[in-house]
């Protein structure tokens, strides 16, 4: 069977008006400057080899420490494995998860939904304090009932491994795997499955003849992010992986960084094989998709029937919330229990209960402002991401644009440089870029600094989406005289809207988390809630961390429920 | 005649209750420092803000933003918590564009490349108060600087920072008389140290092994020892019981955790000594300092008795010796007959990144 025939080429919009053409080229260059000034910033830096504070001197001495840094090889080959089997285990549990939430009739599938959100966006350091705590192989709770019962002599689970860093990440990199594809099933038309069915076609060839076809877009950009994700993680093998000496290309990154002194230059060459992989699967993306076309909503309405499971229904929820809760209330439940204890974790102090982490940290009085600048930073980051994304979407999936194929790259590159480093590149993008001085130090340079570090995700996030509508609306608008910005706004923006809702709050929480992108950019006036749950952790007040953690997660939840509220998904309106 | 008699008198003791005040006030003037103090808290006042970079943690910002703001409401203290080591590539890259957002910096290496690129002011032009100039008050009679100048890096806290945490539940201490017994087999793989190749108390233990035991014995301490780079995870793990004592770890973690009741304790030096460090209490002024009087302020502050019992709170010791130790970890305190290798010189810090990080490198090589 081929691919179905919802098929149009990609709607044609000439280039009638200069001033569109225009506009799309100043967009170009605009995308261009901020993507690519921090990348030619930080490779010309990598050949700035003087000491941190003698004078300037150039030389290919940080190249050649980079690939000479011993363990190099080894730390590459553990990426590469760590991020393929999360990567493949939760493609497929992933997949198989989001389409039983999206296309049967299991109950509560919202709500389940919004558990896999969640665990996407819980923050790593608590998350894996929570995990050691549960899977340590000396005092692991777990261990230590299953011991305790009898059931086993030695201890399971080892949480320090190469399967215990594949755990801790497997919450996030399902949550994202689900929280992509849910939506991308709702969109397919039932009447696909069902023609193939007709057609003689049993339920696997329809699952990969139809199903998986259809679903490429979504699939490939979900794993794309995942596998960049995956690369540039250090936090978890960080905590794990070094006491076992299982290191990663991102813990070395993070070794140079925090050399003393500092060396800049290796880290900076190292991550340009961040660059590397990321081209190649931009190529592969491209390659593989720019020969077919995935519309699924076209004017005439499509059917969105869910599979009836019969006896089945129960089970499968079950199994849908058994995930959701290991992977989302377990690590949660054990963040919310340290903000209540003495000391995170230990339970035979003396009084190990408090609720002086809260007091102190309720009473602090940079707490308010923080959370005032973390709501701001991540309003404004969702609100002009969200408005720039889809525009910039819109014209590589929608218009003739000559350049459309180098803006595609180009929304990509905010990835090549991994996150430890991606702060320094801004900083000094933003500063030798006088246009950004007067911002400087406040929470709109922030606000910038998101917008660009989330520009992969919201743009592949709208692409996937706009690529599933159809032309027909728009060449009814383009008949009735309608521009393209005309037809944008009037009739592509509101189909588009609950997608676009869902990129907004996946910038505002992207804002709120994040910690590597403005640690060098925040100052005193300008702190996130993030940059001081750092500053706790950092000043060895890690249960203080851990409530500012809750609280992070707190906006995070007060926002996904104001977003589904609002009717967003990662769809189009239906 | 008794009314004269009453009104002489009178006159008589009035002039001689004033006499011994009116020749003191014309002849004691005011004290030329308490004029340029007094002249300084207009202009401090004016600015309105001080820009300080500092140790992370409120229990830094109590002291160095809260305890400041006790005395000089007026003074917003624009506080940011960060490891100095980040100080540097920010600094620059604000240098480079013109801009001067930072006044002073508190603590760490950070200041060290800040040095090498002639980015800070000379300090002690600055000492305003006459118990901070007069060096008497300070250890060993004299200033100390971390820059080979001796004019920008001022250290205002030394002490030494304990040698060995150990489980109580697990080792006796009088098992450990000499770092060299550490190299006894039954402690391979018993013993958790932060990686002294990144920044962090690692280095600075480490660095002290290579002085006072040499090359051979970091080399074979190298074998016993297992690292970690997450600062908590060292001192949990001994609070635990994973591994029963643990050298070069976080000073700041073992002593939260100590207070919480976990069964940690240190052993504050072993035959050979230890060594003595300024942990975060370095001061710096960096040139072009946006608040040039409030920044003025703020040295002459911090570097009071005032504002160095205030430090004491955060349990570092002052470099003053006039002020009491009271509040002052005794783990942290200089003890007489203990030989102390000086670690906060220009000099250490340059030995320490030539050779010490260098024997690191070699010996740690995944």
């Amino acid at each position: 069977m081929s691919i179905p025939e919802t098929l149009e080429r990609p709607l044609s919009f000439s280039l009638r008006l200069n001033w569109q053409s225009l506009l799309m080229t100043l967009m170009l260059l605009l995308v261009a400057f901020l993507v690519l000034t921090p990348l030619v910033l930080l490779v010309f830096n990598s050949f700035q080899v003087a000491r941190p504070g003698a004078p300037i001197v150039y030389g290919l001495q940080g190249w050649r420490k980079a690939f000479t840094t011993p363990g190099i090889l080894d730390a590459m080959a553990n990426t590469f494995k760590l991020a393929i089997t999360r990567q493949l285990i939760a493609l497929i549990s992933g997949t198989f998860l989001a389409w039983l939430v999206a296309r049967t009739d299991i109950p509560f599938k919202r709500t389940l939904e919004l558990l896999f959100w969640l665990s996407f966006f819980l923050p790593a350091l608590p998350i894996t304090m929570g995990w050691i705590l549960l899977l340590d192989p000396k005092y692991g709770l777990l261990n230590q009932w299953l011991i305790d019962l009898g059931l086993t002599t030695q201890p399971l689970f080892n949480i320090y491994s190469f399967w215990g860093i594949v755990w801790v990440h497997l919450g996030g990199t399902l949550g994202i795997k689900v929280m992509l594809l849910t939506p991308a099933f709702q969109n397919l038309d039932a009447a696909l499955e069902e023609s193939s069915r007709i057609a003689g076609a049993g339920a696997l060839r329809t699952l990969v003849r139809i199903i998986v076809p259809v679903m490429m877009p979504a699939v490939l950009v979900t794993t794309i992010l995942g596998l960049i994700r995956s690369l540039e993680a250090f936090e978890i093998e960080l905590i794990l992986g070094v006491p076992i000496s299982l290191h990663v290309y991102s813990t070395k990154i993070h070794e140079l960084v925090t050399w003393e002194p500092p060396q800049f230059p290796p880290a900076m060459a190292l991550s340009t094989l961040f660059l590397t992989v990321l081209l190649l699967l931009v190529i592969f993306q491209r390659f593989y998709l720019g020969k077919r076309s995935y519309t699924t909503i076209t004017g005439r309405g499509f059917s969105v029937r869910p599979t009836l499971l019969g006896r089945w229904r129960y089970p499968a929820f079950a199994l849908v919330l058994f995930v959701a809760l290991a992977i989302t209330v377990i690590p949660t439940a054990l963040l919310v229990m340290g903000t209540f204890m003495k000391l995170f974790g230990f339970f035979n102090v003396p009084e190990p209960w408090t609720l002086d982490n809260w007091r102190q940290a309720l009473k602090d009085p940079v707490l308010l402002r923080s959370l005032w600048n973390t709501v701001a930073t991540g309003l404004g980051a969702g609100v002009i991401g969200v408005l720039f994304y889809s525009l910039i979407a819109y014209v590589i999936v929608k218009s003739r644009f000559a350049g459309k194929a180098l803006l595609d790259f180009l929304s990509w590159m905010p990835w090549s440089i991994p996150g430890i480093l991606l702060g320094v590149a801004l900083l000094w993008t933003f500063l030798q870029t006088r246009i950004f001085l007067p911002i400087y130090g406040t929470i709109y340079i922030l606000i910038i600094a998101m917008v660009i570090k989330s520009m992969p995700f919201g743009v592949q996030l709208t692409k996937s989406v706009l690529v599933q509508l159809g032309n027909d609306l728009e060449e009814a608008s383009r008949i009735c005289g309608g521009g393209w910005l005309y037809t944008y706004r009037r009739v592509v923006f509101p189909l588009l809207l609950p997608a676009l809702i869902t990129v907004a709050l996946v910038g505002f929480i992207s804002a709120a988390r994040d910690i590597s992108t403005v640690v060098l950019l925040g100052t005193g006036r300008s702190r996130t809630l993030s940059l001081l749950m750092l500053d706790f952790t950092a000043g060895a007040e890690f249960e203080k961390a851990t409530v500012i953690a809750v609280i992070i997660v707190a906006l995070v939840v007060v926002a996904a429920l104001v977003t589904r509220a609002l009717g967003g998904q990662i769809s189009l309106r239906g | 005649m008794k009314s004269l008699k009453f009104l002489f008198s009178a006159g008589l003791c009035a002039i001689l209750l004033q006499w011994p005040v009116l020749p003191l006030q014309a002849q004691v003037p005011k004290p030329a420092w308490k004029a340029d103090w007094e002249k300084l808290i207009e202009p401090a006042n004016k600015e309105g803000a001080v820009s300080v970079w500092g140790p992370p943690g409120a229990w830094a910002r109590n002291v160095l933003v809260d305890e400041f703001r006790k005395g000089f409401p007026q003074i917003q203290v624009e506080y940011h918590g960060a490891l100095a080591a980040a100080a540097w590539p920010k600094v620059q890259a604000e240098r480079q564009a013109g801009l001067f957002t930072i006044d002073l910096l508190v603590g760490g290496t950070g200041s060290t490349a800040l040095y090498k690129a002639k980015a800070q002011q000379p300090i002690e032009p600055l000492f305003l108060l006459p118990e901070i100039k007069d060096k008497k008050a300070w250890w060993q009679g004299k200033f100390h600087f971390a820059d080979p100048e001796g004019k920008y890096i001022f250290i205002f806290s030394i002490g030494p920072i304990p040698a060995i945490a150990y489980n109580t539940q697990l080792l006796d201490p009088g098992e450990l008389k000499s770092y060299r017994d550490l190299l006894d087999p039954k402690w391979k793989g018993k013993i958790v140290m932060f990686d002294p190749r990144i920044a962090g108390a690692g280095g600075a233990r480490w660095h002290f092994f290579v002085e006072a035991m040499g090359k051979e014995y970091v080399e074979r301490l190298g074998q016993q020892v297992v690292l970690t780079r997450d600062l908590r995870q060292s001192v949990e793990w001994i609070a635990i019981g994973k591994y029963p004592m643990g050298i070069g770890i976080s000073y700041a973690h073992a002593e939260e955790f100590i207070k919480k009741g976990a069964p940690i304790a240190r052993i504050s030096h072993l035959a050979e000594g230890n060594y003595l460090t300024s942990a975060w209490g370095t001061l710096s002024l960096l040139d072009r300092a946006p608040h040039p009087n409030a920044a003025k302020l703020y040295i002459n502050w911090l570097l009071s008795k005032e504002g160095q019992l205030a430090w004491q709170m955060t349990g570092y010791s002052s470099a003053r010796i006039d002020i009491s130790k009271e509040t002052v970890d005794l783990m942290n305190r200089i003890v007489d007959g203990v030989k102390y290798y000086e670690q906060f010189s220009e000099h250490a810090s340059r030995q320490r990144d030539e050779v010490s990080n260098k024997l690191a490198s070699e010996i740690f090589k995944d």
